[in-house]
């Protein structure tokens, strides 16, 4: 029952990160355009994601 | 180098394809740095150099795609909902986690878990709910302290103190090493809500986008008059001060300026609160936001600033969100009174149980806590405006604008509808004599560029021509230049009553001249008679025009009851009679002698290209002339009444079911959490049950 303990926080610690990753996801505006990033999957070229300045976003 | 940057709106643009496809085309343009769509929003971000290009250029190259773009200024934050997905996915993860240990805990009751382990667990879920309790639990902390500095208490009061209660309570029985703790209690109501909160959010946002992306149809063009006397239409936002424009009678001033012409008698109710027109003479000053009533007139810019049309627009917005029924009115009250209510409840809850019943402080505390949660009026307060955000949302895609959600309960309530004939029920074509002389041609074509009135319009062929200023207009019966020419009714400019013609023309000095006018449906009407006739709607056309004329256009469109020779307070007063005899009227208009008459109505209807004045009056604004959009929108309307009262029904019965339950005791805080939040998410997902018709 001891590993309990110890194996627990570990867990929860590593399922910290995906909140990380949650946060970053936020952080670079990603949930802005959902319609529009379900098309891009499709286009075929790449444009470079330049982020706008001039909004601050 | 320099760069410019400009944001777009792609009204246009159907799907999110067609943004993608502007994309790309535009970024194999040189001299183009960035672009970025967003098929959300219907916008587009570009960045160019200066060098290369003007907005005017990257406009027409969208243009030349097949899509108008109209450049966005003050482009609202919408970083706004970031916020809220922090704490959201804050509350979640921790949701997530502590509802796994609880149901460990729980199972371990059943079984054989020992004291140690269901501690630690316990305490591991204390750990967690504390950043959801405080930081994801700000959003009602926060304005909860900010109404308690005012001494008021709002509907987020009780969710705070619920939070901070349970939580406290639940560390407080954690030290005690009690068995029951109710951390899951806490993560579970935030988490419930915040969704709620998301969703709010983002469906505000899509109304203030869709308002915002929309601004180029309520008229933000004026007449510009050039160095060779003619005059160009440009956008508002390109005035310079120095510019002389000509506006007309109806329009509203987008500058500050000094008036060019004799005189005009302008309305600036909108700026000084009188509704009483004032006078001006030559040189006076006139405000932005200032409204002709005579017209048209020029107008020398001396100030250009912040145009009050994006202040309308946001106002906008926000006014549809915030109007509430008089059920919801009803239901506010109830609230307002209600808070108070619910501590109260809450306490009775506690006294009975602690003093009455004999259970411990910390039970009595938490079923206090549960009616204060379960009690929350959340739901019936979001009602009405989850269905009325998504029907202005749904209704903007169609190009109908409704301007109030009153309008938007009126609209779904009509009994009979009253339409003007000329311009609106029907759409006029005219034209003029070719053996006219030219300088007589002239003339009238000055004459007409003058007037607002749908006749007047068929006849310009030269919009570039300035308008004849010094003129008077009496709506209803023609326009009269200064030096006697007229143009209008057979009445008004002398010409022969019982003839067909509907338009005359009057030189000084000679006879009056009949006009060949032609009058067909506008698009989509009939469609919409049809409509009436299945719902009952009685339609009387209204008009200004003989009566032969109108019972010909009467009887063309399906033998609709009409009233001819209607002069602008006739209108109105075949409206009032129907309004003070219990009926809900609506009316369809687009002149200036129809706004008495738009505003006597319930709910008016106007278009985008109508006179300011007219679409001032009207509750709603069709973009364009089709009356299908306005015949789907009735229908919404009507979807609409009918969501509210099943919101407001269900709320209602939520509150009447489950306050004796957590009287009684049967509900635990996280119970209570859970069916509080998800009354409210019910409420909010039925609103978007709403659709457009076909």
């Amino acid at each position: 029952m001891n590993a309990i303990l110890y194996l627990l926080p570990i867990s929860l610690l590593l399922a910290v990160i995906s909140l990380i990753a949650f946060f970053w996801t936020v952080r670079r505006n990603q949930y802005q355009d959902l319609d529009g990033d379900c098309l891009r999957a499709l286009v075929d070229e790449d444009l470079p994601l330049v982020r706008n300045t001039v909004d601050g976003k | 180098m320099s760069v410019m940057h400009e944001t777009y709106s792609l009204p246009d643009a159907r799907c999110a394809g067609c943004i993608l496809k502007i994309e790309k085309a535009l970024s194999h343009v040189s001299g183009i740095r960035h672009v970025r769509g967003n098929a959300t929003q219907k916008r587009i971000q570009i960045s160019w150099e200066q060098a290369s290009h003007s907005s005017e250029k990257i406009q027409s190259i969208i243009g030349g795609l097949g899509y108008t773009a109209t450049p966005i200024k003050d482009a609202p934050a919408d970083d706004d909902l970031r916020p809220l997905l922090y704490r959201l996915g804050v509350a979640a993860f921790c949701m997530m986690n502590v509802m796994a240990l609880s149901i460990s805990v729980w199972f371990g009751g059943i079984g054989d878990m020992g004291w140690g382990t269901t501690q630690f667990l316990h305490s591991l879920s204390a750990v967690l709910a504390l950043p959801v309790a405080f930081y994801s639990g700000s959003v009602f902390h926060v304005p909860a302290w900010e109404a308690a500095k005012r001494r008021q208490m709002i509907m987020d009061t009780p969710i705070s103190i619920a939070i901070l209660v349970t939580y406290l309570a639940s560390l407080f029985e954690l030290f005690r090493g009690a068995e029951h703790v109710y951390f899951d209690a806490v993560v579970g109501l935030i988490f419930f809500l915040l969704i709620g909160r998301v969703l709010e959010h983002i469906m505000h946002q899509r109304s203030g986008d869709a308002a915002a992306n929309l601004r180029r149809f309520l008229s933000v063009d004026v007449q510009r008059v050039t160095a060779d006397g003619t005059t160009e239409l440009i956008s508002a936002d390109q005035l310079e001060p120095g510019d002389v424009i000509c506006v007309a009678a109806g329009d509203r001033l987008s500058a500050d300026g000094e008036l060019m012409s004799k005189s005009a008698i302008v309305d600036e109710s909108v700026l000084t609160g009188e509704s009483v027109p004032k006078t001006l003479q030559k040189s006076e000053r006139i405000c932005a936001g200032a409204i002709l009533i005579s017209g048209p007139v020029f107008v020398k810019i001396t100030k250009v600033g912040e145009a009050t049309e994006i202040g309308q627009m946001a106002k906008m917005a926000e006014d549809v969100v915030a109007h509430k029924g008089r059920l919801q009115r009803l239901s506010d009250q109830f609230a307002r009174g209600y808070i108070p209510l619910v501590f109260g409840g809450g306490a009775l809850g506690f006294l009975i149980w602690y003093f009455v019943i004999g259970a411990s402080f910390v039970q009595a505390t938490l079923i206090a806590v549960a009616v204060l949660i379960v009690t929350c009026p959340c739901a019936s307060g979001l009602a009405t405006p989850a269905v009325t955000s998504r029907a202005m949302n749904l209704s903007m895609g169609q190009g109908v604008i409704i301007k109030s959600g009153r309008a938007l309960e009126y609209l779904g309530q009509v009994d009979h509808v009253f339409v003007d004939k000329t311009g609106t029920a029907s759409f006029v074509t005219a034209s003029l004599d070719a053996d006219l002389p030219t300088h007589a041609h002239r003339t009238v074509q000055k004459l007409a560029r003058a007037s607002h009135h749908p006749f007047a319009q068929a006849l310009v062929s030269d919009s570039k021509i300035c308008p004849q200023d010094d003129v008077s207009e009496i709506p209803g019966k023609g326009i009269e230049s200064a030096n006697g020419a007229r143009l209008g009714s057979a009445e008004f400019t002398g010409g022969d009553l019982n003839s067909d013609y509907s338009l005359w023309f009057r030189d000084q000095g000679s006879k009056a001249i009949p006009i060949k006018t032609v009058e067909r449906p506008a698009a989509g009407f009939e469609v919409f008679l049809d409509h009436a006739q299945r719902r009952q709607m009685d339609v009387s056309l209204l008009s200004g025009d003989t009566e032969k004329s109108v019972r010909k256009f009467a009887q063309q469109v399906g033998d609709v009851e009409f009233w001819a020779k209607c002069s602008p307070m006739d209108k109105s007063k075949r409206i009032r009679d129907r309004v003070d005899q219990g009926e809900r009227v609506m009316m369809i208009g687009d002149g200036i002698n129809d706004c008495v008459a738009l505003a006597t109505a319930d709910v008016s209807v106007s278009f985008a290209a109508a006179s300011q004045i007219a679409q001032n009056s009207a509750d709603v604004v069709l973009t364009n002339r089709d009356f299908s959009n306005l015949t789907k929108a009735m229908e919404m309307a009507r979807r609409a009444r009918a969501l509210i009262a099943q919101n407001l029904g269900f709320a209602m019965i939520y509150n009447v079911v489950t306050i004796p339950l957590a009287l009684v005791g049967v509900l635990t805080p996280a119970l209570a959490a859970l069916l509080m939040s998800s009354s409210s998410l019910i409420v909010m997902l039925n609103a978007l049950r709403l659709r457009m018709p076909k």
